[in-house]
C-alpha cells in the first residue's frame, strides 16, 4: 500500500491428494489446470532462484522474481503489478 | 471498482482500534462530537485526528442539524473493501478447486488403470 509499511496478508490453505513432489511439479507446470500460471494469457516463467516471470492476466501485466524454490518445502516469489504501486508484494506457497 | 488510493485510505482508517471503535459506535446511529469522544481515554484533538482519517476514507460524514453537527457512519467504503477482498478470495479458491480436481482426476484414472 502507498505510503505505508503495513501489510495485508491473504492466506489460502488446501489439502491436495498427492505427494509433495508431485504437487510441486504441477504447481510450476503452466499446462496443469488450477495453478496460477495456467490462467495466463501470456507467460514467461523461469522458476529458479533469481529466475523471473511475466504473467499477463485480463490485460494486466504482473512481474516477479523467485526467491525460494524448494521442491519439498516452499516456493516464494515477489509480485509486482499496477495494483502494487511500484512496491513488491510477495507470494509464498508452502508444501 | 475501488481505486487503490481510496482503498489505501479505507484500510488505513480501519487499521486503528480506536477508529474501529468509533465506527462501531456510529453504526448505532449518528452522534455529536463530544458523544463520540466520550468513551475514549484520549485527548479531544486525538479524536479529531481519528475522525479526519475516517472522513477522508468516506467512512463518516458530518451534517449540520440546527446548531449541532451530527457525525454519521457511511458503510459503502467497507462494502467496497469487502468486494475487493472477495475478488482475491474467489480467484484463488477457483484456481485451487481446479488444482485439487486435477489430482483427484489423476488418482481416479490411476485406480481405474490398476483395475484393468
Amino acid at each position: 500500500m502507498k505510503n505505508s509499511k503495513k501489510t495485508l496478508e491473504f492466506k489460502f490453505e488446501r489439502t491436495i491428494p498427492a505427494p509433495p513432489g508431485e504437487v510441486f511439479d504441477a504447481w510450476l507446470d503452466p499446462k496443469i489446470p488450477g495453478n496460477p500460471w495456467n490462467a495466463a494469457e501470456k507467460l514467461v516463467l523461469d522458476p529458479k532462484i533469481d529466475g523471473l516471470f511475466y504473467w499477463l492476466l485480463k490485460g494486466t501485466s504482473h512481474y516477479g522474481r523467485f526467491t525460494e524454490v524448494e521442491r519439498l518445502g516452499r516456493i516464494h516469489h515477489t509480485w509486482v503489478s499496477q495494483n502494487t504501486l511500484g512496491e513488491e508484494s510477495t507470494v509464498t506457497r508452502d508444501l | 471498482m475501488l481505486g487503490m488510493d481510496r482503498l489505501t485510505d479505507v484500510l488505513t482508517a480501519i487499521s486503528h482500534p480506536t477508529r474501529r471503535a468509533i465506527i462501531g459506535q456510529l453504526a448505532n446511529g449518528p452522534a455529536r462530537f463530544l458523544d463520540v469522544a466520550k468513551p475514549f481515554d484520549t485527548a479531544l484533538n486525538a479524536v479529531t485526528k481519528h475522525l479526519k482519517l475516517l472522513e477522508r476514507a468516506g467512512l463518516i460524514e458530518r451534517r449540520k442539524h440546527g446548531r449541532e453537527v451530527l457525525i454519521s457512519f457511511r458503510a459503502e467504503p467497507l462494502r467496497q473493501v469487502a468486494g475487493w477482498v472477495h475478488e482475491y478470495e474467489r480467484f484463488w479458491n477457483e484456481r485451487l478447486d481446479q488444482f485439487e480436481q486435477y489430482f483427484k482426476n489423476k488418482r481416479r484414472r490411476r485406480r481405474s488403470d490398476e483395475k484393468l
